[in-house]
């Protein structure tokens, strides 16, 4: 079973496109966050009844219930070595995310492009973005396809996120948006 | 680059400014860390480098980020010394003035981390220093105010509703924040930075107005002498803050503009009423009290005017309302930073250089915002100063010479 460990950014935008982290619980793995992670995640953006948007404050036991997340610390002197070199480049939360995804063997969901250089550099974390959780997601439970799009616009207006030109995600991302055929996935 | 080869120096340094602005002892520090006291001595005197976990605790300790106590290009800025110095309050104001002056420590810090990443120069065209002549300053400050808006191109007659663009334009760094209601503002001239203010929050736009033209007063004449603002009047002001109260009169309400206003509205009405001083403080976005004393200081109204209606004990917001005066939103923004500084935290996160932690850090915003802020910011562009260019069309390209 793969392991994986979120950071804050991932979870907001699967929280805002999913409306919630209960999704997570059908991959069939396990999902972590980091403390420091998890703390800044405060708040995600959700539609009122009357489709405006409106500002949701996250009330952590409830994510971590809602995800099934297993909320880690660091616990011994390698791991706060590692997040101190981390955090040369990356703010504490990525950085703490990091060393847990390096001693833990987790493979870190980021969409952060600092964290993923320093990622592929020499520690050799394996990192998955959010459209490759998406496409997990879709693969596993094909019959939430049709739930796709919406599930990309919602990140798209509520995360905000949006991808960059240059990922490779980007013309099935932007399928997606414009309501086209966004194909099998990535 | 690892930690284990940082700047020990640079590390110590930050520590120490850390620990100083948590207000917490060494005592306290060495007990967080179950060391003692020399010990911790000697990490802040660079002979120790403190373990990663040491580091990871005292980062929490000092209510700050291991990724701010890391970094080594830029130094923290001591304002602290020199603002203290400014203190001319009660002992118990002191705490308070500290905050304040950690807080635009930390906000200067942060830039000149931005401007340091990005390789932005510091802006450094600044307006030539003014020297007071033996002359009465008052008329000196009014004779500055009018040659200054001249050279900003501010004109004789108008108001200035985007004062803090103007003031940012010209190289002053204007911070807001929530500061004790008696604090005005702070300002200090920061070496290979610039010039630096931090204006309450909390207060009346009016005053926030006030303060700003009264710190560039203080920018023009002396600055290299860091001050703190309070609302509470001195018995006996010194020059140069009766030079930064006339200038930010003058600057603010021209002489010109304010004599042809009074005279148009009396050559209508034949007078000129306390309706018409609401109006008139309403159109130079001032308080009832700054217009009435300058009207006064111009001999258009009495002497003792603004003591006649302070004792009349209606609040100034009465007498507006009563006027038919309608409180106008602020033409400037209240945000914490200024546009640059914004643009430049932008810019070092869409071109990579940071997280979007630590924009977020940056924005003192959670990340959702950070997000919303930087992707409203992605169409404009921003030149290798950090000047954003709102515009692909050049608003001075001439459209007769295509024809």
């Amino acid at each position: 079973m793969s392991h994986y460990i979120l950071d804050a950014c991932a979870l907001i935008n699967l929280h805002c496109g999913w409306g919630g982290l209960a999704e997570l619980r059908t991959f069939g793995t396990s999902w972590s966050i980091g403390d420091t992670a998890l703390r800044e995640a405060l708040f995600v953006r959700d539609f009122d009844l009357n489709g405006d948007i409106c500002k949701v404050t996250l009330d952590p036991q409830a994510v971590i219930a809602n995800g099934n997340l297993h909320v880690l610390t660091l616990d011994n002197a390698q791991e706060h070595a590692s997040l101190v070199e981390f955090a040369l480049e990356l703010d504490d939360g990525e950085a703490q995310a990091m060393s847990l995804a390096f001693h833990r063997k987790r493979i870190l969901v980021t969409d952060d492009r600092p964290a993923a250089r320093v990622a592929s550099g020499p520690v050799g974390v394996l990192t998955m973005g959010t459209p490759e959780i998406l496409t997990a997601w879709i693969d596993s439970n094909p019959q939430q396809r049709h739930r796709l799009p919406a599930v990309v616009r919602r990140m798209s207006v509520l995360g905000p996120f949006q991808l960059k030109k240059s990922s490779p995600h980007y013309g099935w991302w932007q399928a997606l948006l414009s309501g086209g055929n966004a194909g099998s996935g990535v | 680059m690892n930690y284990q080869n940082t700047d020990l120096s640079a590390l110590a340094e930050r520590l120490l400014a850390a620990r100083k602005s948590a207000g917490i002892t060494q005592d306290t520090a060495a007990a967080h860390l179950d060391m003692s006291r020399p010990t911790f001595i000697a990490i802040e005197k660079a002979i120790r480098r403190p373990r990663p976990e040491e580091l990871v605790k005292l980062a929490a300790l000092y209510k700050t980020s291991v990724s701010t106590l890391l970094r080594q290009a830029t130094q923290p800025p001591k304002l602290l010394p020199h603002l203290r110095t400014a203190f001319s309050g009660e002992a118990q104001d002191q705490d308070e003035l500290e905050i304040a002056i950690n807080k635009l420590t930390s906000f200067v810090d942060d830039y000149l981390f931005l401007e340091n990443k990005l390789d932005a120069k510091p802006v450094t065209n600044f307006p030539p220093r003014i020297r007071a002549p033996v002359a009465p300053i008052e008329r000196f400050a009014e004779h500055c105010a009018q040659e200054e808006r001249s050279r900003l191109n501010l004109g004789a007659h108008l108001p200035i509703y985007t004062l803090r663009e103007v003031l940012e334009d010209v190289g002053v760094h204007v911070f807001f924040d929530a500061l004790p209601s008696k604090l005005a503002g702070l300002y200090v001239f920061v070496p290979d930075f610039g010039y630096c203010v931090l204006i309450n929050r909390l207060h009346p736009k009016e005053r926030r107005r006030w303060t700003m033209a009264h710190e560039y007063g203080h920018f023009l004449m002396d600055r290299d002498k860091p001050g703190v603002d309070y609302l509470r009047p001195m018995q006996r002001k010194p020059e140069n803050e009766r030079f930064a109260d006339a200038f930010a009169a003058a600057f603010l309400m021209p002489d010109a503009g304010v004599q042809r206003r009074f005279y148009e509205e009396v050559e209508r009405k034949s007078d000129f009423n306390v309706g018409d001083l609401c109006g008139m403080a309403d159109h130079y976005a001032v308080s009832l009290m700054a217009m009435t004393l300058r009207l006064e200081s111009l001999g258009l109204v009495g002497r003792g005017t603004w003591d006649g209606i302070k004792e009349s004990g209606v609040a100034a917001r009465d007498l507006k309302r009563e006027a038919g005066v309608q409180d106008a939103p602020d033409a400037d923004s209240v945000d914490t930073f200024p546009d640059r500084y914004k643009l430049l935290a932008v810019q070092a996160w869409a071109s990579e250089k940071i997280s979007t932690g630590t924009l977020a850090r940056l924005l003192r915003c959670s990340l959702v915002e950070a997000r919303e802020i930087a992707y409203r910011c992605a169409e404009v562009q921003i030149d290798e100063n950090g000047i954003s260019e709102r515009f692909s069309v050049n608003l001075t390209e001439s459209l007769l010479a295509a024809r």
